[in-house]
């Protein structure tokens, strides 16, 4: 059975999580920093988000956002963005086993990676936060 | 190291090897139904004679070229790509063979995710796995013995637009035969065999003490490392000897399996970057970089660099495994002058024409090159600075 029961409950889930991220003092400056802009294509089910750091200073959230052209896109199943950002998935054996698709410059990506460690605590604590310590398993 | 968490191991494609076999292979290419290739190569191959060579016993066993695309450039591009992927077309061939180094195979594979799968290179494919089904089938014939880009899931491609190296990277990119024929590397001049040799030990070095290595990496890792410190310093000095030729031939594409799966660390890094921005050639970039990047990695994996100088026969038992890691970076270092001496391979940046100034920007673009993250120890400004002072 999927994580999420449907695009709503993922995007509350998701969108509140990134905003947490984009607030965090500690956290933001390490994104934002790549001035990069990054599409999330999730399926099962279906969400798009966008995120936009390309002014260097802000990560701004879109959903579904079609006019936005992202540097790098990144397509997975919701299961695996939710397991990502639980620390339980390995970025480049995901990728090596086409549980993430990567279109776009995948270095840029990889280089996330220091920035990322501390964020999969952070997205547990925010499940606590607004009661869904269910999906933390 | 412990046992790796997960990891997969996959190298999908048939290899051939011996003398003359890159002038028949008819029946590999019957049982893979391809009846009318398109030949990818450049001018230079073509100059050589080694294109006729290949094509030649082609027409001997009746099959019929589609054609012969001889302009790929030192630095593949989507320009170049986009035109095989036409001339393919056009002429209604039903799979690649590519007679080249790193930048024809690359290019052939390019071309092949355009005519295999559609769409716009760059939009739609570049990145990782972003194909979903098998492409047309791809016959990569190596003329030097560096890339390994016969066996690997990579390919990089120049995109004339933004001006940046764009990488492929997919399960479906390994050519479906490899043929290793040493006849096609015996006319490599001493310095370009002595830089692409180098660039194959740093790929065997690199997988085997970087972050995602494997039981399964490290047999190729160690194996291909054992082959090429054992024949480089002869296949340069004496060109001609197939023997030689056919052993760093069998070095490079094993350790381009090795590295295909547990990848480079910072001597690529780096590397990438003097080839990005001031053109220096990828081999002797990483001649003259490896020792220096060994040293910087050699706190980190002190069992893994001894292991290495028993592999290069260097080892000492009475010594630790720091002291031996030391004994197997001074052997780098010595077959470096020995290579300076038989084919004049440059062992310091200084003599490249790199200068102090550009250090800033060599450090800032290997900090963000993918292959930071594989690196077993953090890369840093410092460090790397360290290593190019050390380089100088």
């Amino acid at each position: 059975m999927a994580v999420f029961n449907d695009s709503e409950e993922l995007k509350n889930v998701l969108v509140g999580f990134f905003n947490k991220l984009a607030s965090d003092e500690t956290i933001a400056p390490n994104f934002v920093k790549s001035k990069l802009v990054i599409r999330f294509n999730y399926r099962e089910p279906d969400l798009s988000l966008t995120l936009d750091m390309s002014n260097g200073k802000d990560l701004v959230i879109t959903v579904n956002d079609k006019e936005k052209v992202p540097e790098v896109d990144m397509d997975m199943k919701a299961d695996i963005a939710h397991k990502f950002w639980l620390g339980k998935l390995n970025l480049t054996m995901a990728i090596t086993r086409r549980q993430m698709v990567v279109r776009g410059p995948v270095p840029k990506i990889l280089v996330f990676l220091p920035a990322l460690k501390p964020t999969y605590q952070i997205y547990k604590d925010y499940l606590k936060e607004i009661g869904r310590e269910d999906l933390i398993k | 190291m412990g046992l790796p968490e997960f990891f997969q191991f996959h190298v999908p494609t048939k290899i051939i090897f011996g003398e003359g076999v890159a002038s028949d292979f008819g029946v590999e290419l019957e049982e893979m139904g391809v009846e009318k290739p398109l030949i990818v190569t450049d001018k230079v191959i073509e100059k050589l004679g080694l294109a006729d060579y290949v094509v030649n016993g082609l027409e001997e066993n009746g099959v019929e070229v589609g054609g012969i695309f001889n302009e790929v450039p030192q630095d593949s591009s989507v320009t170049v790509v986009n035109r095989i992927a036409e001339l393919y077309k056009r002429n209604g061939c039903d799979g690649f063979i590519a007679i080249g180094g790193g930048s024809v195979i690359d290019s052939a594979k390019g071309a092949n995710i355009v005519v295999g799968a559609g769409g716009d290179l760059i939009k739609d494919h570049s990145g990782a796995q972003t194909l979903t089904h098998p492409l047309k089938p791809l016959i990569a014939i190596p003329t030097t013995s560096g890339t390994g880009s016969e066996v690997t899931t990579a390919a990089v491609i120049y995109n004339e637009e933004t001006q940046t190296k764009m990488e492929f990277i997919d399960k479906f990119l390994p050519a479906s035969l490899a043929v290793l024929d040493p006849n096609m590397t015996k006319t490599l001049p001493p310095l370009i065999t002595a830089a692409t040799g180098m660039d194959a030990l740093t790929h065997a070095i690199e997988a085997f003490v970087d972050v995602d290595a494997t039981p399964l990496s490290d047999m190729y890792a160690e194996e291909a490392m054992r082959i090429i410190v054992s024949h480089l310093v002869n296949a340069c000095a004496n060109g001609e000897d197939v023997e030689e030729r056919g052993w760093m031939m069998l070095g490079s594409t094993i350790a381009g399996a090795a590295f295909s799966h547990s990848e480079c660390g910072v001597v690529h890094g780096i590397a990438h970057s003097l080839g990005g921005l001031l053109k220096i050639p990828h081999g002797i970039a990483n001649a003259i970089i490896l020792p220096f990047g060994m040293e910087y990695n050699l706190s980190v994996r002190e069992e893994r660099f001894s292991k290495i100088a028993n592999i290069f026969g260097v080892y000492n038992e009475n010594l630790s495994p720091l002291e031996n890691g030391r004994r197997a970076i001074q052997y780098i270092k010595s077959l470096k002058e020995k290579l300076k001496e038989v084919a004049g391979l440059p062992t310091k940046l200084r003599e490249v024409g790199v200068d102090e100034k550009d250090f800033p920007e060599i450090i800032k673009k290997t900090l963000i090159d993918g292959t930071s993250i594989y690196n077993p120890r953090e890369e840093t400004e410092e460090g790397i600075l360290e290593i190019l002072k050390n380089a100088f």
